[in-house]
């Protein structure tokens, strides 16, 4: 690929993984990540944690729906960066917060709150489901990857029956413990 | 709650009648935990079997060696005073530099900067079959793969030997983390011996080899066709092999 990137080929390279249009990402986004956080009571390994997971937003984004921008890449990346930090001063310091702005932020981008909104949602779910037990992360995975219950039996030496069973209960145990966080209901969309 | 996640999953697999489907969705709009419950229901499958922590540990990496070169670049001023020790840092820092450079990159991250998403350039002729081809190409083109894998998969079933649509379906895999099936894919279109998507579907075995952690196969597959001495994925495969050495 070319030394510059144009915004369709980065969110292409994002969803790809592709290291060098990561590394360029780095080099390009980073100081305007640095700079935001640091005029916003952040440090140089606050920046780094905000750059890589607005990333991650972007890259969950872009590989569950078509990530199509309204707006430059530039300005969405900001835009979800910035909503991430709102969130990481909420957490530290309580309440409504408000952030000194280090980039234009002409147009409001809606999609970058949407998103990341959807993200740290996707985040509770996968926090919740790391606490399940292995077994229940096992069952819960095979079914979520399309196995039946024939074979979610056969893989963890299960009856059919039994398993239908255990699948319920881990569902029933993951549902409950999402709807038990208070930052899932803060985060509905 | 056992009985909802039966009747919410049966909704979503559009498996009910439709009067039964009309009283879910009476439901959804009057009672909010069950509406939240669909959205769990709904959501969790992305959410939990998206490749984010792996995406994040990559990302990691990649900041992690761009700070380590950006700390060998940076120019420091010459001081007389300090002529010695900072001769001696510079030192240092070119081992430290020459240690990092000598450490092999990992399979992840070599093939990370050789994947890439090849443009589609299946001909669609007007023959039976060729709409659901040419939605399937759209799909791709748009870079939505989940959709466009569905779609080659059920042309597929029609011609199971169209290696250009064989081809696609296995890069579809690769993106959406279906290494497995990548695999299959590719191994299945190597047994043809011929066509026009052949070498690069060698080039994409090879590649998936590697995201596999499969070094022997990789170099294997990556040997035999750098060997064959033709065209760029040829010359592409002896770089990358070097690197795997």
């Amino acid at each position: 690929m070319a030394d510059k990137y144009t915004d369709p080929d980065i969110v292409k390279g994002i969803k790809a993984r592709n290291r060098k249009v990561l590394a360029f990402l780095y080099e390009q986004y980073f100081p305007m990540i640095l700079d935001f956080t640091k005029k916003n009571s952040g440090n140089e390994d606050d920046a780094r944690d905000l750059f890589q997971e607005g990333l991650v937003v972007v890259f969950e984004k872009a590989i569950n729906e078509n990530l199509e921008l309204s707006s430059s890449f530039r300005t969405y990346f900001y835009a979800v960066c910035r909503n991430k930090w709102l969130m990481v001063l909420r957490k530290r310091r309580g309440g409504p917060q408000m952030v000194v702005d280090t980039q234009q932020v002409a147009d409001w981008v809606p999609e970058a709150a949407k998103d990341w909104q959807k993200h740290e949602q996707f985040e509770v779910y996968r926090k919740h489901f790391k606490q399940l037990s292995e077994d229940c992360q096992r069952v819960l995975n095979l079914f979520l990857k399309g196995h039946s219950l024939r074979e979610i039996g056969e893989v963890m030496g299960f009856t059919e029956k039994y398993a239908k069973k255990r699948k319920f209960t881990c569902q029933k145990q993951l549902i409950i413990a999402i709807e038990q966080d208070t930052l899932y209901h803060e985060l509905k969309y | 709650m056992e009985q909802d996640i039966e009747l919410l999953e049966r909704y979503l697999n559009g498996d009910l009648h439709s009067n039964e489907k009309e009283e879910v969705e009476e439901r959804l709009k009057s009672d909010p935990t069950f509406a939240d419950r669909m959205k769990i229901l709904q959501d969790s499958k992305a959410a939990i079997l998206n490749p984010v922590d792996d995406f994040r540990n990559e990302l990691r990496q990649v900041i992690n060696e761009q700070e380590q070169g950006a700390l060998v670049e940076e120019k420091r001023p010459f001081n007389w005073r300090y002529g010695i020790a900072a001769a001696l840092f510079a030192i240092a820092l070119t081992f430290a530099a020459y240690l990092i450079m000598l450490k092999p990159p990992t399979a992840d991250a070599l093939y990370a900067d050789n994947f890439n998403i090849p443009p589609e350039n299946i001909t669609v002729r007007d023959q039976p079959g060729d709409d659901l081809l040419s939605e399937a190409l759209d799909a791709y083109n748009q870079d939505n793969y989940q959709e466009a894998l569905g779609l080659f998969q059920e042309f597929l079933q029609e011609d199971p030997q169209h290696q250009g649509v064989m081809f696609y379906s296995g890069i579809c895999q690769l993106v959406l983390d279906q290494n497995e099936q990548a695999l299959v894919t590719f191994q299945n279109i190597s047994t043809q011996q011929t066509g026009e998507y052949l070498t690069a579907a060698q080039w994409y075995l090879g590649l998936t080899y590697l995201k596999l952690d499969h070094l022997d196969q990789a170099k294997a597959t990556l040997g035999d066709l750098h060997r064959a001495g033709n065209g760029n994925y040829s010359r592409d495969a002896g770089i990358l092999l070097e690197k795997i050495k």
